[in-house]
């Protein structure tokens, strides 16, 4: 699967909330798309040198479009040029690219924080869902407030759906009342390692630099081994 | 004939994103520790080079001329 250059028609946008927006994408030329769960595009921005990454949330099996997510919070060229965009409106980008993807781990373990979910959707949509995968999965998701959270009923239904997943949503600054995990992903992930075997786990994780740096020490101090620490940092 | 530009990975500021390996991975890989480095400097052409830099999201790729002048990261 070498870089292609392709145009894209906005097909559909969804506001979750002020922070998030996911965007669907049709493709007009080439009009199938290869790639695999964990790669991401790079969108080229009018006006900008360069492009700006972001990650398909999508599954491979969606060949004929793309389902992107921005976190429009940091106020970058590309999160303004995305959140500015109307159906029907056309895009440049480069794809497949990255190398975040799933290897042959027995057993998998997902951490994500805020859009850091993207790839990870696409990973899980891939492996449960199309592969039909059996190998026991752990995805620990974390936000800051409750209304931040979107997609939570689509792992929900995956975990219920699906025995192997087992699916945490952690928040920071949860309201009083919520029932899951709350503070850290860290924090939450502590609470569950009794149920992992170290030695067998791949672990995927995306968001911040601080969260990942944060998980992979805790991992390696676990007993996990650096090369089955994958991430992809976000900002 | 050799290129006119030449690519320095900034190590501290690679995150692992790999897209300067997508554009040109003739010229990029990523080590063992998820880290980009420096393959061959004529095995891509310049305008690749300078793509595959500016496709960095942190800006870790520094792409200098035949007379030393950094062309990217624009200064």
């Amino acid at each position: 699967m070498s870089l292609q250059n392709f145009r894209a028609r906005v097909a559909d946008y969804k506001q979750w909330s002020p922070r998030y927006q996911s965007i669907h994408l049709e493709l007009v030329e080439p009009h199938r798309i290869e790639f695999v769960a964990g790669q991401y595009i790079m969108l080229k921005v009018p006006g900008v040198v360069g492009v700006r990454q972001y990650s398909i949330a999508s599954a491979p099996s969606m060949d004929h479009g793309l389902e992107l997510l921005a976190d429009i919070v940091p106020g970058g060229k590309g999160s303004a040029y995305l959140a500015k965009l109307k159906p029907g409106d056309t895009v440049e980008f480069m794809a497949p690219a990255g190398a975040f993807v799933i290897n042959d781990e027995p057993q998998l373990l997902f951490v994500a924080t805020g859009s850091g979910i993207a790839p990870i959707k696409s990973m899980i949509t891939d492996l449960l869902v199309d592969k039909k995968d059996t190998r026991q999965m752990w995805l620990y998701w974390g936000m800051r407030h409750p209304e931040d959270i979107f997609w939570f009923d689509n792992f929900a239904r995956l975990a219920e759906e699906y025995e192997n997943l087992y699916f945490d949503m952690v928040l920071s600054q949860p309201k009083p009342g919520w029932e899951l995990c709350q503070g850290r992903v860290t924090d939450c992930l502590r609470t569950h390692e009794h149920k992992w075997d170290g030695a067998k786990m791949g672990a995927y994780i995306c968001g911040n630099r601080k969260m990942i740096e944060e998980v992979q020490g805790w991992l390696i101090k676990q007993g996990m081994t650096q090369d089955r620490i994958h991430h992809e940092q976000f900002y | 004939m050799p290129n006119k530009y030449k690519v320095t990975v900034l190590r501290n500021k690679c995150i692992g994103a790999a897209s300067c390996v997508a554009i040109a991975a003739k010229t990029f890989k990523l080590d063992r520790e998820q880290k980009a480095v420096v393959l061959s400097q004529d095995a891509d052409s310049d305008d690749d080079m300078l793509l595959a830099a500016q496709s960095c999201p942190t800006a870790a790729i520094v792409v200098t001329d035949e007379n030393g002048k950094q062309i990217w990261p624009l200064k």
